[in-house]
Formats: C-alpha cells, sequence, structure tokens
C-alpha cells in the first residue's frame, strides 16, 4: 500500500517539475541568444615594467558589446596598458580595438571595436538591465572565457546583492558593493557580463575568489552605466576628492549609547587634503553633505557616501554638517581632485631603471611629506642602477645634487646626464625614512 | 701488571708523559657548569598565558666571587634599537640553578650581557663559592695555533668532559676579533679554550646569533685578552633604559672610490652619512647629510664596502669617553666637530610595557626601533599596542598588534602614565565601551572595543 502512495505522488509531482524544468530551459536559451551574440573574447597585449625593462605580455579576458557602432565594455585589469587589442567577437570574426577610457576605482573600461577595419557596418550588442532590482536567488549566467575557453556559459544564482570589499592594494572598490553569484567565474571570465533571464546585463564579472568555491563578483550594472556615460562623454570619469576616510557608526552608536544616532564618522583625514585645509577632524560625525542627511551604520552604506563625494564637481565648495563633542557646526570644504590612480611610467634604458611617477595613492602609501621624487618600480639585474644598489621602492629625491620634483625633472635630468656616457650621476634615494647615495658610474673614459 | 703499572705512572705524571690531558681534564672540570634555566616565551596573543621553556647551557665559572660566563642566549632580548626585532621575550631567564662539577645544585642570578661579545654572566647565590677559572689575558693569538677545548657533553652523554684539539683556522680582524676554528661540535654551548698546557685562554661557541642558530662546522673563540674588561667589570642589566653602549644617531655608507672621484676627491677616505637622525648626537654635533666622516677620536676611517662601517660603527659603540672628535668632508673643506656620544636608544624589550587585561591588550611606550619598523618620525612620542590577546574584547573589534594608539575616548594618550590616568578613570566608571583612536599605516580609525569589566 505504501509502494503505491509513493508512486502516486512521484506521479503528481513530476509532470510539474518537467513543466518548470521546460520553461525555466526555454528562458535560459532566450536569455543566452540576446546576450551571446555580443559577447567578446579580447587579448590584450600589454605593456608593462618588469625588472627595469620594457616587457610584452598577453592576457585573456571577456567583454560585451553595448552599442551597434562597436562600443564595449570589460574590466580594467582587463585592458590597462594595453599596446594592441585583438577581440574575437562569438561569431568567431577577429576584430581589433581601441581603449576609449579606463577608471580604475571601479575597474571597469570601455574600448571600441574597429568596425570599418573588420569590413562590418554594425554588431550584435547587448542592453543593460537595472541592477537595483537584482535580488538574492535570482537566477543569472556568466558569460566569458574562463582560463581562455572563449564562448562559455556557466549558471547560477544571486548570492548576495551588497558585498562590501576593503580596499587591498591594486585591487579597490570604493564607489560600490558587489554582486556575489555562485555560477562559476575563473579567470578569463574577467570584463564578461552576468545576465539574468531576461537577456539583461546585470553587472560584470570581475573578481573571484583563489581557492573559493563559486565565489564571484560583479559590478552592479547600474554603476557600469554611469561610467561608460562618463567615459564617453569625458572620457575618464571626473571625480572630487576631499581626503577623507569613512567609518561606518554600528559601533560608535553603542558606545555613546545613542542606538538612533545618525550620520558617518569621519576616521581619518589626509594630511595636506582639502578636508584638513577646512578643519575636518577624526571622530567629526558628518550628518549632511550638501543639506542631504548622511547616514552609514553598517560598512555596506559606505560606497554610497563615498560617490556622493566624488559625484561633485572639482573646485566646488562642500558644505559639511558635522557633530563635534556633541556640538553642532558646518565646515565648507572645497573639493580638490582625486588625481592620477597610476602614474605615468618611464623607462630608463641606459641605467636600467624604470620608474614611475608618485600618485596621491603612493605619496599616502609610503607616507611622504611632499609629492616631490620619483617611484623606482624596476631594476635589472646587472644594469648600473643595480651596481648602484638600487631597489624597487627606493624613491629618488636629488640628482646630482638638484631636486627630483616629478618625472619629467628626472626624464630632463636624465636626458642631458646621458648625452655624455662617461659621466657618473649621484642620486639621493629616499627609502622609508632613510637617504642613501647611489652613484650610477659612468663609463670608463678609453 | 707491569703494564698497568706503567700506565698509571704514567697518568699520573702527565705533565712528562706523552698523554698530558687527562690531567688537563682533571685540573679544568671543576670550573665547566651546567646551567639550566627557564626562558619565558612570550606570545604577542596571549596576555595571561606564560609559556615557559627548560634550556641547557653550559657556562664557565671564573674569579672568586661565584661569577660565571656563558652564552648570551640565555637572555635573547635584543638591548640595542637598530637589529631588535618586534617580537620576543623580554623577561629575564627565570630559576637558573647551577650544576658544580661535584654534582652540587646551586641557584644562581642573571646579571648582565653584551651582546657584541656574545657574551653573558650569572652569579651564584651562595656565600662561599668555589675558586673560579684564572684566565690567562696576555695570551696574542695568531693564525694556526694549536690549542684546547674543553666543554661538557649533553646529558645524554651524562655530561661527560669532552676535550679537542684545534687549531686557530681563521681570525675574523675587528675591534672584537673573533677567531674561528674547524670543528663539529653540536653538543658545545660554552666551552673552555687553552693551550697545550690547560692554561686558559679564552671561551668558546658555536652559536651566532642570540637565538642560536649555529654556523656548521665553525666554533667561535674570544680570548681573554679582549674579554678583559667585562670578565672585571661585568655589565649590570638593570631593566633601566640603557644600553651600555654608545651611538652616533646616523645611517651611513661607504665613501667609495668611485664617489671620491666624483667629487674630486680622491685622497678623502671615510664613511658617507646619508641620515641623521632626530636628537642625536650627529645631529646636535652639527653633522650633516652628505658629510664623510674621515677620522674618529684620532683613528681614521676607512671604508670601501658596506662590512667595513662594521668596524666603524663598533669603534662608536665602545667608545671609551663621553665626547669624540670627529673629522670629516663637507664640500671640499676638511672640518672637525666635537660629538657628545651619549648611550644607543633602548629597544622594544627595555621599554616599559602595561598590561590592560580587562580589554585584552598591552601596550609599550614606542622606542625607536619600532618608529623605524612602523616607518614613523624618529622623534615622534607615543605608546603601541604590543599585545592582543587572541579572542579576546580587543581583538574581535579589530586591533592589532603594531597599532600606534593616538587617543582613547577622545583623551590623547602620550605616554604610558597618560594611559594610566586614563585606564583609571575608566576602572572607576566602568564604560560599557570604549574607543580607541589609532594609527595603522598611513590611515587612522576608531575601534570601539567592549569593556568585560563594565557594570551590567
Amino acid at each position: 500500500m505504501k509502494k503505491h502512495v509513493t508512486a502516486l505522488l512521484l506521479f503528481i509531482l513530476f509532470p510539474g517539475v518537467l513543466l518548470t524544468a521546460q520553461s525555466m530551459d526555454r528562458q535560459i536559451q532566450q536569455a543566452k541568444d540576446k546576450v551571446f551574440p555580443a559577447l567578446v573574447h579580447i587579448q590584450p597585449v600589454k605593456e608593462i615594467f618588469s625588472g627595469g625593462e620594457k616587457q610584452k605580455m598577453q592576457v585573456t579576458g571577456s567583454g560585451v558589446i553595448i552599442s551597434a557602432d562597436g562600443y564595449l565594455v570589460t574590466n580594467n585589469h582587463v585592458a590597462e596598458k594595453a599596446h594592441y587589442v585583438r577581440c574575437t567577437l562569438s561569431s568567431r570574426q577577429e576584430v581589433t580595438a581601441r581603449v576609449i577610457g579606463l577608471d580604475p576605482w571601479t575597474d571597469l573600461a570601455v574600448l571600441k571595436l574597429d568596425l570599418e577595419e573588420a569590413g562590418l557596418d554594425e554588431v550584435p550588442y547587448a542592453s543593460f538591465g537595472n541592477s537595483r532590482n537584482v535580488d538574492v536567488g535570482q537566477v543569472v549566467m556568466a558569460l566569458g572565457s574562463p582560463l581562455g575557453l572563449s564562448r562559455s556559459l556557466s549558471m547560477g544564482v544571486i548570492s548576495s546583492v551588497d558585498r562590501y570589499f576593503e580596499d587591498v592594494g591594486d585591487m579597490i572598490s570604493p564607489f560600490n558593493l558587489w554582486l556575489q553569484t555562485d555560477a562559476a567565474i575563473n579567470p578569463g571570465n574577467s570584463g564578461g557580463p552576468l545576465i539574468n533571464l531576461k537577456g539583461e546585463i546585470i553587472g560584470i564579472n570581475a573578481r573571484a575568489v583563489v581557492f573559493g568555491e563559486n565565489l564571484g563578483f560583479a559590478i552592479p550594472s547600474n554603476i557600469v552605466k554611469f561610467v561608460v556615460r562618463q567615459i564617453l562623454e569625458k572620457g575618464a570619469v571626473e571625480r572630487s576628492y576631499i581626503g577623507i576616510s569613512w567609518q561606518e557608526i554600528n559601533d560608535f552608536r553603542k558606545y555613546l549609547h545613542q542606538p538612533s544616532l545618525e550620520g558617518v564618522l569621519v576616521a581619518a583625514v589626509d594630511r595636506n587634503s582639502p578636508a584638513e585645509r577646512a578643519g575636518v577632524r577624526p571622530g567629526d560625525l558628518v550628518t549632511a553633505i550638501k543639506g542631504r542627511m548622511v547616514s552609514a551604520v553598517y560598512r555596506e552604506e559606505l560606497p554610497r557616501i563615498r560617490l556622493m563625494v566624488a559625484n561633485q564637481k572639482v573646485g566646488a565648495p562642500l558644505k559639511l554638517n558635522i557633530v563635534r563633542d556633541g556640538k553642532a557646526l558646518s565646515v565648507t570644504v572645497v573639493t580638490g581632485e582625486q588625481g592620477k590612480f597610476q602614474g605615468t611610467e618611464f623607462n630608463a634604458r641606459k641605467w636600467g631603471l624604470s620608474l614611475e611617477e608618485l600618485t596621491p595613492r603612493l605619496i599616502k602609501y609610503f607616507q611622504l611629506e611632499n609629492a616631490s621624487g620619483v617611484l623606482v618600480s624596476g631594476v635589472k639585474s646587472g644594469s648600473p642602477a643595480d651596481k648602484a644598489d638600487m631597489r624597487r621602492g627606493d624613491i629618488i629625491t636629488l640628482f646630482d645634487g638638484k631636486a627630483v620634483n616629478d618625472l619629467e625633472t628626472f626624464k630632463q635630468y636624465y636626458q642631458k646626464a646621458t648625452t655624455d656616457s662617461t659621466k657618473s650621476v649621484m642620486l639621493m634615494l629616499k627609502v622609508n625614512k632613510r637617504n642613501r647615495f647611489a652613484l650610477i658610474e659612468g663609463k670608463k673614459k678609453k | 701488571m707491569k703494564r698497568i703499572l706503567t700506565l698509571l705512572i704514567l697518568i699520573s705524571s702527565t705533565l712528562h708523559a706523552g698523554n698530558a690531558w687527562p690531567g688537563i681534564v682533571q685540573q679544568s672540570r671543576p670550573y665547566l657548569v651546567e646551567i639550566e634555566y627557564y626562558e619565558a616565551m612570550d606570545s604577542p596573543e596571549s596576555l595571561s598565558k606564560k609559556r615557559e621553556v627548560k634550556r641547557q647551557l653550559s657556562g664557565i665559572l671564573f674569579g672568586d666571587e661565584g661569577l660565571i660566563i656563558t652564552h648570551s642566549s640565555i637572555f635573547p632580548a635584543q638591548l640595542n634599537f637598530l637589529n631588535a626585532s618586534l617580537y620576543g621575550s623580554s623577561e629575564l631567564p627565570r630559576d637558573i640553578t647551577v650544576r658544580l662539577a661535584d654534582g652540587k645544585t646551586i641557584p644562581a642570578t642573571f646579571v648582565g650581557k653584551d651582546d657584541d661579545y656574545h657574551v653573558a654572566f650569572i652569579r651564584l647565590d651562595m656565600k662561599k663559592p668555589p675558586r673560579g677559572v684564572k684566565f690567562n689575558t696576555r695570551y696574542r693569538p695568531q693564525i694556526g695555533d694549536k690549542l684546547l677545548l674543553l666543554h661538557l657533553l649533553n646529558s645524554s652523554y651524562q655530561n661527560a668532559p669532552h676535550l679537542q684539539e684545534l687549531r686557530i683556522n681563521a681570525v675574523q680582524q675587528q675591534l672584537r676579533p673573533l677567531y674561528l676554528a674547524d670543528g663539529e661540535t653540536r653538543a658545545l654551548s660554552f666551552g673552555l679554550v687553552m693551550n697545550g698546557k690547560g692554561v686558559p685562554l679564552g671561551v668558546a661557541y658555536t652559536r651566532t646569533g642570540s637565538m642560536g642558530t649555529s654556523a656548521s662546522g665553525l666554533i667561535r673563540m674570544r680570548m681573554a685578552s679582549a674579554l678583559k674588561e667585562l670578565l672585571k667589570n661585568p655589565p649590570v642589566y638593570t631593566r633601566k633604559k640603557r644600553d651600555n653602549k654608545k651611538w652616533l644617531g646616523i645611517t651611513m655608507q661607504p665613501f667609495t672610490r668611485a664617489m671620491a672621484r666624483y667629487y674630486s676627491a680622491d685622497s678623502i677616505n671615510g664613511i658617507l652619512i646619508n641620515t641623521i637622525m632626530e636628537g642625536s648626537p650627529a645631529q646636535q654635533a652639527g653633522l650633516q647629510i652628505g658629510d664623510v666622516i674621515t677620522s674618529l677620536g684620532g683613528i681614521r676611517v676607512i671604508a670601501e664596502k658596506y662590512e667595513d662601517m662594521d668596524d666603524f660603527r663598533d669603534r662608536i659603540r665602545s667608545f671609551p669617553r663621553d665626547s669624540a672628535e670627529v673629522r670629516f668632508w663637507r664640500e671640499g673643506s676638511l672640518l672637525k666637530a666635537m660629538v657628545h656620544l651619549t648611550a644607543t636608544p633602548i629597544s622594544q624589550f627595555l621599554a616599559d610595557s602595561y598590561e590592560i587585561k580587562s580589554l585584552g591588550f598591552s601596550v609599550k611606550a614606542l622606542t625607536k626601533d619600532i618608529l623605524l619598523a612602523k616607518n614613523m618620525d624618529f622623534d615622534t612620542h607615543g605608546v603601541w599596542i604590543s599585545q592582543v590577546e587572541r579572542a579576546g574584547s580587543a581583538d574581535l573589534s579589530g586591533l592589532r598588534i603594531g597599532d600606534i594608539l593616538l587617543k582613547i575616548n577622545n583623551t590623547p594618550i602620550e605616554t604610558l602614565d597618560n594611559l594610566k590616568k586614563m585606564m583609571e578613570t575608566i576602572d572607576r566608571e566602568k564604560p560599557d565601551y570604549i574607543s580607541l583612536f589609532i594609527r595603522r599605516g598611513a590611515e587612522t580609525q576608531f575601534i570601539f572595543i567592549k569593556n568585560l569589566a563594565a557594570r551590567r
């Protein structure tokens, strides 16, 4: 009797399962068909400085075409430093592309396919969905070239819609939260689209966890749309900078016994920053920016505040409402420029030295008093610089006793000094808080 | 029977017979002692748990006052700020016991140590200590000299005295000459060096660093002629703020021949000053970056390689007077200045610390070694987090070892006294959360710690 019941249950349930499976399958196929033709396999040839020399390197990534005239989106880490970009469309046609704009702060890049050269009038493209409507549990698909295996599709669900990551080295995402998915994402998926069952791009896949399983992360499409628009209009995303590091107030509330406190805490104020000049101090509670209430109880709310500041016009006054020691006050910060993410590089070939301009990020990282100097990014083994014991991470501050204010100054001195190969040059280096002299020896006169 | 008798005669008349060793062993064995002690293993992750590890060393009893010379690894803390590490124990060796040759076990106390010579001193706690060895301090060693080395094997060989012959195979000439001999002596921690007749000349060890790593196949010897002053007045460790060495407060590099040519100063030899530390003797004497020191206290300085600077550093560290005349070259002219040499700043091992059990961390006063490690200005004052109890309140709130403590509950903390005062208030008022304002790398941030001692 029992057997009969089981059989009956199965019989009733089975067609149901079959039905949903069929419609799901259809949805997947339809969504895939919408985006698949717009999928691009990207193979940029990069020019990087390694060991004090310029070297070429090919990497593999993914991208998705977003307009009929051939604009495509990928990751900054795929397209940065690209000297030449070869793309393969899903039709397997090869087309070259050029970089239109990069945004390291969100890890996004816009490229344009050279349709004319490829003899194409237009290309299929995919369109963006609204990432604000994405929900945990929703079925999604990742398209791209995992480990170089082009035109791959994997499927999963959205695991989280508000994943927050602290900045680590060059892996930064100050302005956005991440969509987390269990759809398989591997290196090579970078820059490929994460799509919903309607065939809309809801994110650009960018990160995965090494040794983790099914932990992939995508930049939400609304951030992508904003960045793309800015790059297309201005060539880059303009962001303003005030020099405040923000901190969530969850624990601050407990400390003050004010469970309904609103605002965001100033954790750090950069040296010589607009905020420091305006008198903002660590410990200030900012309750409104430009008259708009702001609050971050949890750290997931911080990117929104950073974005709000970044989206102000450079040079514009920004009023902050502050509570300091229980008293309300307001200060006006004149916003500054965000500054470069990556400094210009230079290869002092005759010395076996690669150098990098000091950016605000590096100045902060090395805790330098000012911006003068250039960073040694690589030293070629056996070169004059190597013989002078120069190392990656040294900062050149003096050149034959003259101040090296920036990379341009260094270049001028270098070019002048190297016209006579017998001339020796004395450099002063800064290594942490200490200095060191380095003599680049000229060739002995014959 | 006759043979045995002859043998006995041979043994007793060692000086005349071919085998002098039994007599030498018999005569010198009483000076060799076994030392047993406990080393405290501080964990940066635990305030309460103090792990102690039993260790053994050998030493040499010398003089008439019950003093024993042994290896400096008995107290591994680096006292000098320049080569100090961030972690390790600053606790003195505990429960030292010394087993004399007659089997008696006597307690002993730590006296002091000298990291440059790698030797330490302990003293027997007894009224009438047995007489120790008298070193010959007039011996001038030379490469090739034949020597004897006596030491105790470890307990698996019942601490049997072990005598071996060796030669000085290499001489490391420096301010404190080091004599090296080939020899595989893994069991050796500290031994007595004698000449062929059993006259005590010095000490030997295999360990190089204070942490006890040994160079394979090399025995290091220090002769009593060089240790004379230390043996007469052993360094006394008082835990009070001073390394007994002097410093100039510069970092330097060799002024190479190529550099001399660059400056058209071919006749100038010396060391090139590249950094001058805030508040250092060098700064007060008016020395500048780029100056080339050519002589110190009337002795010429020559440095072509980086290793050559060790000698100069050593000379400064053990300079016999408080001020020294420094001659230096600056932009083509030869100048001189009197430098008032002060004591080397202490390392973090000697810094005062303060434990806050209720919050699960301890702090130490900032010392120069920490400032260098943290890339901070050399004249910064303050305190840093030296221990964070694993899974304690502070740990759970995100406090980390190495963080610089700037404020507690909005009150600036610049000294341990500031902190103690603040903690008294906190202990009285028992707030349930405490705010720390800290610096970590280039950033500052707030950390709110739940106070486990808070009133409910």
